[in-house]
C-alpha cells in the first residue's frame, strides 16, 4: 500500500468522523429548530409581534434631546422679517428661549414641551402652540412654587420679554384671569394674531393640587416676524 | 446473503440516525424545560436577578423622583414624602407581589394605611408651616396622599409579572409531565440503540452524536441572540426596570449556553474515551 493510498484512507476516515460528530449534529440542530418553529408557530408569531413593538432598532433610550439654544445678545427687539429657513427649530426638551416680566421676579428659561421633568427645570411651552414670531398663540406654563412664583404680582400693562435664538420679542399684558383647567375657551390655538399666554396653578398660597389656573394674557408689541414662505 | 446483510445494515443505520436525532431532540426539550423551570417559571430567580441588578435601590430612587414631581408643584417640601417612604418596605412589598403572582393568590397591599401615613406626614408639615388642616386643605392633602400611594403601588406592581406568574401556574404541571415523558423516552431509545447494534462502538457513536447535537441545539441560538444583542434595545423608560429585564434575559441565555457547552464537552469526552478504548483493543489484537 503506497503512502498516497494510506493518506487517502486516513483522509476518508477523518472526513467520515467529522461528518458523524460534527456534520450530523449540525444537521440535527437545524432540523430541530425548524420543527420547534413549526410547532410553536401559534405562540411565536404573537410573541414576535410584541417584540417588534417593544424593541427598537436604535440603542438610544433618551426621550429628550436636551439642547440649549444660544440666545441672541440684544436687549431690544428689532422689527424685521426673517425667513423661517434661517431658524433652528427646537425639539422636545430643548431649552430655546428665556422669559422675563418687568417689575417681577419672573426670569426663567423656556423649554419646548411641558412634561413634569421639564416643568421642574423652568417654564415649559405647550408644543401645540406656536413659537414667537409665527403669528399665533404661544402658551407657556410653570409651577407657582418655583419659576412662576411671582406671577401673581403681574399687572395689566407690564411688559413681557421673550429672548430666543433668533430674536427678542416684547408683549404687553392686557388681561388676568382665573380659569378652570378644563375650560378650552380660555385660549384660542387657532388665533391669527400673535398673542402670549402665561399660566400657573391657582391659588398661589394654597398647599396641594390646584383646581384652578391663573392666566396672564399679553398681546404682541414688537419683535421680528417670521416669514414661513421662505 | 451479502445483499441481505447490506439491507439489514442500511436499516440499522437508518434507525441509528433517527434514534440519534430523537434522543438529541428529547435531551434539548428536557434540558430546556429544566432551565425554564428554574428561571422563567421561578419567582426566586426573578428576585435574585432583581437584587443583582440593584433594581430595589433604583426603584426607590425613581419613586423618590416621582414624589418630588408631586410635592414641588403642590408647595410641599419633597423630603416630607421621601422620609415617609421606606426602601426596605418597598423591597418587601415587591417580593410579596412577585410571590403572590406565581402562587396565583390575591395580592393585597394596605393602601389605606399607606395613604394614612402620607396624610399624617403632610398634615404635620402643613401645621409646621402655619396652616390649619381642615376643609379644603385637608381634602388637598388627602388627594396628594392618594396620588403618592398610587405611585407607590405602581412601583410595587412590576409590569408583566402577573402574566408570567399565571403562565407559570398553568404550564408547570404540563411541563413536568413532558419532562418525565422525555426522560423515559431517552432511556428507552438509548436501550434500543444499544440492543439493535451488534457493535457497541456504533451504539456509543449514536449516543455521542445525540449529546453533541443537543449541545449545539442548546447553545447555538441563545449564543446568536446574546452576540446580536438586539434585546438590549428594548423600549423601557424606567432605568431600574430596563437593567432588570436585561439581566433576566441574559441570565436565561447564559444558562442555555452553559448547558450546551457542558453537553458538547460531555460528548467530546465520551468520544475520546470510546476511541481510546478502541485504539487499545486494536493494539492488543
Amino acid at each position: 500500500m503506497t503512502v498516497f493510498n494510506m493518506l487517502n484512507i486516513k483522509k476518508s476516515k477523518f472526513s467520515k468522523k467529522l461528518m458523524a460528530f460534527l456534520g450530523m449534529p449540525l444537521i440535527f440542530s437545524v432540523i430541530a429548530y425548524v420543527l420547534v418553529y413549526f410547532f410553536a408557530q401559534p405562540l411565536i408569531s404573537p410573541l414576535l409581534a410584541v417584540t417588534n413593538l417593544a424593541f427598537s432598532s436604535n440603542a438610544g433610550r433618551e426621550v429628550y434631546s436636551g439642547k440649549v439654544f444660544e440666545l441672541v445678545d440684544i436687549k431690544e427687539p428689532v422689527d424685521e422679517t426673517i425667513p423661517a429657513s434661517s431658524i433652528s427649530f427646537p425639539k422636545y426638551g430643548d431649552q430655546y428661549a428665556r422669559v422675563c416680566i418687568e417689575g417681577t421676579k419672573v426670569d426663567t428659561p423656556v423649554f419646548f414641551g411641558d412634561s413634569k421633568e421639564l416643568l421642574k427645570k423652568g417654564a415649559a411651552q405647550y408644543i401645540g402652540s406656536k413659537l414667537p414670531g409665527f403669528g399665533g398663540t404661544i402658551i407657556i406654563g410653570a409651577h407657582k412654587t418655583t419659576h412662576f412664583k411671582d406671577l401673581e404680582s403681574v399687572k395689566i400693562g407690564d411688559a413681557v420679554t421673550i429672548v430666543t435664538s433668533y430674536g427678542v420679542y416684547k408683549y404687553t399684558v392686557n388681561d388676568l384671569k382665573v380659569v378652570d383647567p378644563k375650560d378650552t375657551t380660555a385660549y384660542d390655538l387657532g388665533a391669527d394674531h400673535e398673542n402670549l399666554i402665561l399660566y400657573t396653578c391657582y391659588p398661589f398660597n394654597m398647599m396641594g393640587f390646584s383646581k384652578k389656573r391663573y392666566f396672564v394674557y399679553a398681546e404682541y408689541t414688537s419683535g421680528p416676524v417670521v416669514d414661513v414662505s421662505k | 446473503m451479502g445483499k441481505k446483510l447490506r439491507v439489514k445494515d442500511t436499516r440499522v443505520k437508518a434507525i441509528n440516525t433517527l434514534s440519534a436525532f430523537l434522543i438529541s431532540l428529547l435531551f434539548f426539550i428536557s434540558t430546556s424545560i429544566i432551565i425554564l423551570s428554574y428561571t422563567v417559571l421561578s419567582p426566586r430567580h426573578i428576585i435574585i436577578v432583581l437584587g443583582k441588578r440593584d433594581f430595589y435601590k433604583n426603584s426607590y430612587y425613581e419613586l423618590c423622583e416621582q414624589l418630588e414631581l408631586i410635592a414641588e408643584p403642590a408647595g410641599i417640601d419633597p423630603d416630607v414624602l421621601i422620609q415617609t417612604t421606606d426602601s426596605d418596605k418597598l423591597k418587601k412589598d415587591i417580593d410579596n407581589y412577585i410571590a403572590a403572582s406565581f402562587k396565583q393568590s390575591v395580592f393585597s397591599l394596605d393602601t389605606d394605611r399607606i395613604e394614612a401615613e402620607y396624610f399624617n406626614a403632610l398634615s404635620a408639615y402643613a401645621k409646621n408651616q402655619g396652616y390649619t388642616v381642615d376643609g379644603e386643605l385637608a381634602e388637598n392633602l388627602r388627594n396628594i396622599a392618594n396620588a403618592v400611594a398610587e405611585k407607590y403601588l405602581q412601583h410595587v406592581r412590576l409590569p408583566l409579572i402577573d402574566i408570567v406568574g399565571a403562565l407559570s401556574a398553568s404550564f408547570k404541571k404540563y411541563l413536568a409531565v413532558v419532562l418525565i415523558f422525555s426522560l423515559v423516552l431517552i432511556f428507552t431509545l438509548t436501550c434500543c440503540v444499544f440492543i439493535i447494534n451488534h457493535w457497541r462502538h456504533r451504539a456509543m457513536r449514536v449516543f455521542i452524536q445525540s449529546i453533541i447535537s443537543s449541545g449545539i441545539m442548546l447553545s447555538a441560538l441563545p449564543a446568536f441572540v446574546l452576540i446580536l444583542g438586539k434585546y438590549k434595545h428594548i423600549n423601557i423608560l424606567s432605568g431600574g426596570l430596563y437593567l432588570f429585564v436585561l439581566g433576566y434575559i441574559e441570565s436565561i441565555l447564559k444558562l442555555f449556553i452553559c448547558s450546551g457547552i457542558l453537553a458538547l464537552l460531555l460528548g467530546v469526552l465520551l468520544m475520546l474515551t470510546a476511541y481510546r478504548k478502541m485504539y487499545r483493543r486494536a493494539l492488543s489484537h
